[in-house]
This record gives structure tokens, C-alpha cells and sequence, in this order.
């Protein structure tokens, strides 16, 4: 039996937070999209970073999936966010959100993924970047997700890059309610709506206990979830340069897509 | 040696809210029995009433473990039930029919993580009650004692002091026993068994004869991160987790904590030993400086623990029994 003072406080840990980028990959990702994902997932991990250190509950640590033909992760552990590293991503091949989906399960878990921290693991926060409907079947492996305490447990968010092919319907499967579904139409929105969705999944995900119908902490998983949906809604109501994202059903700015002026 | 004490945690003196855990530590004066007893009410807004809740809860289990091991007038309970066997059973399915079933609830390829650990978790349940049915029963009997009291007395302070606006607004379309949902840990101990039984979470771990911390009740899969088990749950009942042996082997110590003093050293399933060091250290204290200045050490030193780690109310209750207790058994069976 190991001796020790038990009325020491200088060894007190910070939990930790996994903030994970789901990033489309595919074709036609190529040029300005995958160009200015790039920039603002960037920018997004330096507030990112500040809001990690001055949070003396939560660090967090950031983790990016990549799939196309295949998925990759872009470091094999998550990395806290002060010090991540972003590798450009280029663009080519198919979607496969069903092989995400599962590699995200996979990922999702004590024994053989990221949550084994030793000072214990918030339920992740976790943003989905697309712009096109899956090309392999993703229903099953998303259902298999969906049965991933982990995964009911996270603040989940998609961002549908322009309307012309992505599919709201799809990706509030993912999110579990269309209000975190959110459409942009170019790049100056797409790297807005990075920033603030990536801050403030932060925000909240970081500081909730993420605790379930019957949990005894300050915020349950839904709460967490709407709290999140909530600020990004006050962001496109109020914000000029977010003015035109559709949010859900939303198709007041459909058609208005540019990708090229970038 | 028996002690405990609950601190109001550092989110619940910032929100002005009540401590919502609770603590026992009994010990028979006559014969030296132990009840240890540790609630956690829920912190959510729609558990306005958990502080109540967890303090019946304990109250309630206390009286009725009490009724179980203690003499009415010269007459001893009879022990024969759990003489010479010993078991640990994790929680069950509320549904019976498919409690003992080995069949998968889906196709295999489809099973999700959470369909696989409650899977796993029913097939330990069927080969933990294999052949101690008997004392299963009385488990059983105990548990819905407990929680029938727990209704009933919930309902009394519901009548004795109504609801208010805002609390009826907190509680929103929740079933009034929401109000008052809590966790609740026993561990009794008698001169010839020792039983424990817990629903939710927290953790309760005895050190045993190599000097070493562990479980004394099976987990339950079912309380992950902070969702956990409750009284306030539908069935409770078959929540409920136990421990018992009655071979004359005792834990050198045990120690129950709420989850505020849990998570404030990590995670219990990826580093158990940041819990046990703790634990090791504050025992060490206990038999080197005795109870009065360890209690005090200790209840200054909780709240500071909860300021910069879980935020959480904090409640720990404990028995040492290390060298006094069986001893002093003894000395009396003598006299």
C-alpha cells in the first residue's frame, strides 16, 4: 500500500476534452473549399487553444478525421489544441461517410481508442464538414454510432459546404436535430461558421458534465447539444457575415452558392 | 473505526444550492456492527429536491439494515441464510424474460458498444446469482423495502410541504419523484458478515488482506461518465448491486465516496490508482494521527479538493477495522 499526503492539491488533473473534425475529403472538395477549410480550421484551433488554457476544468485536445475513398486520421492520438499542428489537406476521391462513421466508433472508446485518458474524458465535441451525400452505405455504421455512449453523449454539429449536393436530412441523422445542420454558400461563411461552431462546441462541451436523463451533474447531454445550437442561432441572426447560412430546413439562401470567388 | 463526513461542493456554494449528499457512519455500541451510508443526490435543475431525497434515502437504509442485523429483545437475527457463502451480483434487466436469456437483443453485426456491455453485463448477472439464489431473494426483499420506504417518505414530504412555483417550473413535466433523485451506497458489517449493496455511482472499495483496493460490488455499465442509476429511476430495483460474505473473512478497511471525490482523481476505469493512493494515504493518516485530527484535516481540505477539481459535493464514509475491531468483538463475547 503506497504512502502519501491525501491532503495534497498540486496534482490535481484537468479532464479532457476531444474536439473532432469529421472532414470531407472528396473530389469535389477540390480548390476553394478544401483551400479555405483549411485557413479557418487553423485560425478556429488558436482560439481553440486559448479557450483550453484558461479553463482550469477541461483541456482539450483535438482530433481530425479525413475521409474520401478511405479515411486517415491526421495523428494517431488526439493533440491538445495549444500545440496541434494542422497538415493542409488535399482533396480527391469519393465520400465514404460510413467508413467515418465507423472509424469514429472504433475511435470512441476506452479500451481501444481516445477516451482511456488517464484524468478522465468530457463527452466529445464533434463537427462534421461535407459537401456531398455519402457514397457508400453509411445508415449502419451510423446506427451502430448512434449506440456509442461516447457519441450520445457529444455536442455533434455538421456544415454543409453549399446546397448542391449536400443533403440536410443526412446530416441531421448525425447531429440528431436539424438545428445543427448548417448550410454555407462560400467561403467567407464556411470559414465563419468554422470558427464559431469550433469555439463554442468548445465552450460549452468543455465546461457540461455531460450527464443523461438520470445524471446527477449540472448539464445533460441535451442540454450541452442545445446549448450549442442555441449560440450558433444567435450567431446567424446576428452576425452580418453569417446572415446567409441556412440553419436546418432553412432554404432562404439555396442557389446562392459561389466557390469561386475566393 | 468508523467515520464520515459530506462538504458542500464548490458549484453548489457559487449556485447557493444545499449539499446534496448525505453520509452515515453507525456503529453499534453493544456489539460493534457498521453501517456506512452514502448518498449523492442529482445536481440538475429538475432534481430540486435531491438534497431531501438523498437524506431520506440514507435515513431510510440505515433504519432498515439495522432491522436486518441487530437483536430484537434477546432474540438474534438469524444469520443461517448467509452463513459460510459469499457472492457479488451486478445490476439485472428490468425485463425478467430476458434477464436470464443468452440470446443477442440483435443480430451480432448490428450490436452496437452499448448493446455489447449490457450484453456482457447480463451473461456476468447470470453466472454471479447462479446458486445463491436464496440469499438473491433476500437481497431482493431488502432493496424494495428500502425503495418502497424511500416512495412513501418521498411522498410525505411532498404533501408536508408543497411544491412551490419555482420548483414546479424546475421540475417542468417530470413525475414528482424526479424531484428527489439520488444514488445510495451501504456497506454493514456484523460479527459474523459483512454485506454491501449500491445503486448509481460513486465507489466503494475495501482493502483486502495483500493491501489492496478493490471493488467490493460489481459496476454497472449503465452509469457512464455522469448518467447514473437512481432511486428515482422507473424500476430501481433491479439496479440495485450487492456483495455479501459470511465465511468470516472482513475487509481490513472499507471506504465509500460520492463521485465528487472520485472524479477529482481521474478516471476510476483507466487509472484506479490515483483513488487508491488517495485512499492508502488518508488510511495511513487515520491509524497515525487517530480520528479526531484526520476528520479535521479532512474537512478542511475537501473543500479546497472540490474548488479546484470535481466542483462537486463531496461525501466519504469509512470503517477501519485493522486491529480494534474483531478485537473488540472478542473482548466482549468474553465478558
Amino acid at each position: 500500500m503506497e504512502k502519501n499526503n491525501p491532503f495534497e492539491l498540486d496534482a490535481v488533473p484537468r479532464r479532457v476534452m476531444p474536439l473532432i473534425f469529421l472532414v470531407d475529403t472528396s473530389g469535389s472538395m477540390d480548390g476553394a473549399k478544401i483551400a479555405s477549410l483549411n485557413v479557418a480550421v487553423q485560425e478556429s484551433l488558436k482560439d481553440v487553444g486559448e479557450i483550453s488554457k484558461n479553463n482550469s476544468d477541461a483541456q482539450i485536445k483535438v482530433a481530425v478525421l479525413e475521409f474520401s475513398s478511405g479515411t486517415q486520421w491526421m495523428y494517431p492520438q488526439p493533440i491538445e489544441s495549444e500545440s496541434f499542428k494542422w497538415q493542409d489537406l488535399q482533396a480527391s476521391g469519393l465520400t465514404s461517410l460510413g467508413a467515418a462513421y465507423s472509424e469514429l466508433n472504433e475511435k470512441l472508446s476506452k479500451s481501444h481508442g481516445f477516451m482511456a485518458e488517464p484524468t478522465g474524458s468530457r463527452a466529445p465535441a464533434i463537427i462534421l464538414l461535407t459537401d456531398g451525400q455519402p457514397t457508400d452505405d453509411y445508415k449502419h455504421p451510423l446506427e451502430k454510432l448512434k449506440g456509442n455512449p461516447w457519441f450520445k453523449a457529444g455536442v455533434k454539429v455538421a456544415i454543409a459546404i453549399g446546397d448542391a449536393d449536400t443533403n440536410v436530412n443526412i446530416l441531421a441523422e448525425f447531429t440528431g436535430n436539424k438545428e445543427a445542420v448548417l448550410t454555407v454558400h462560400n467561403v467567407d461563411q464556411l470559414k465563419k461558421i468554422i470558427k464559431t461552431v469550433s469555439v463554442t462546441a468548445s465552450q460549452v462541451a468543455s465546461q457540461s458534465a455531460s450527464v443523461g436523463v438520470s445524471g446527477n451533474g449540472s448539464t445533460t447531454p441535451a442540454d450541452a447539444q442545445s446549448q450549442v445550437v442555441s449560440s450558433v442561432t444567435n450567431a446567424v441572426d446576428t452576425d452580418d457575415a453569417l446572415k446567409n447560412v441556412d440553419q436546418g430546413d432553412s432554404t432562404a439562401n439555396s442557389g446562392t452558392d459561389d466557390w469561386e470567388n475566393w | 473505526m468508523v467515520f464520515n463526513t459530506s462538504i458542500l461542493g464548490a458549484s453548489h456554494v457559487k449556485d447557493n444550492k444545499p449539499c446534496q449528499d448525505y453520509s452515515v457512519a453507525w456503529q453499534s455500541e453493544e456489539d460493534g456492527a457498521v453501517v456506512l451510508v452514502v448518498c449523492d443526490g442529482h445536481g440538475s435543475d429538475t432534481y430540486v429536491r435531491s438534497d431531501v431525497g438523498s437524506r431520506l434515502a440514507g435515513e431510510i437504509a440505515l433504519e432498515a439494515v439495522k432491522r436486518f442485523i441487530l437483536p430484537v429483545g434477546d432474540i438474534r437475527p438469524d444469520s443461517d441464510w448467509i452463513e459460510g457463502v459469499q457472492g457479488a451480483v451486478t445490476a439485472r434487466e428490468s425485463d425478467v424474460l430476458t434477464r436470464y436469456s443468452e440470446a443477442l437483443p440483435r443480430a451480432e453485426e448490428d450490436m452496437t458498444d452499448t448493446d455489447w456491455m449490457r450484453y456482457r453485463q447480463r451473461l456476468e448477472f447470470r453466472g454471479q446469482v447462479k446458486g445463491i439464489y436464496e440469499q438473491d431473494a433476500i437481497f431482493q426483499a431488502l432493496f424494495s423495502s428500502i425503495y418502497e420506504k424511500w416512495l412513501e417518505a418521498i411522498h410525505q414530504d411532498a404533501r408536508q410541504n408543497p411544491f412551490t412555483e419555482e420548483e414546479l417550473s424546475r421540475l417542468g413535466r417530470h413525475k414528482l419523484v424526479k424531484a428527489y433523485g439520488t444514488t445510495l451506497m451501504t456497506y454493514v458489517q456484523t460479527k459474523d458478515f459483512w454485506f454491501a449493496f449500491h445503486i448509481g455511482d460513486g465507489r466503494m472499495l475495501s482493502l483486502d488482506e495483500n493491501q489492496e483496493w478493490r471493488q467490493i460490488v460489481p459496476w454497472d455499465c449503465n452509469c457512464f461518465q455522469n448518467q447514473t442509476t437512481s432511486l428515482c429511476n422507473t424500476d430501481p430495483v433491479p439496479m440495485f448491486r450487492y456483495a455479501f460474505d459470511g465465511t468470516g473473512t472482513f475487509p481490513k478497511a472499507v471506504f465509500c465516496c460520492s463521485d465528487g471525490i472520485e472524479d477529482s482523481y481521474g478516471d476510476y476505469d483507466v487509472a484506479p490508482e490515483r483513488l487508491h493512493n488517495y485512499f492508502s494515504g488518508l488510511l495511513n493518516v487515520f491509524v497515525q494521527e487517530g480520528k479526531e485530527s484526520t476528520m479535521s484535516k479532512l474537512e478542511e481540505f475537501l473543500p479546497k479538493l472540490s474548488a479546484v477539481a470535481s466542483k462537486d459535493d463531496m461525501s466519504i464514509a469509512g470503517v477501519i477495522n485493522e486491529g480494534d475491531y474483531h478485537q473488540n468483538i472478542d473482548e466482549d463475547e468474553l465478558t
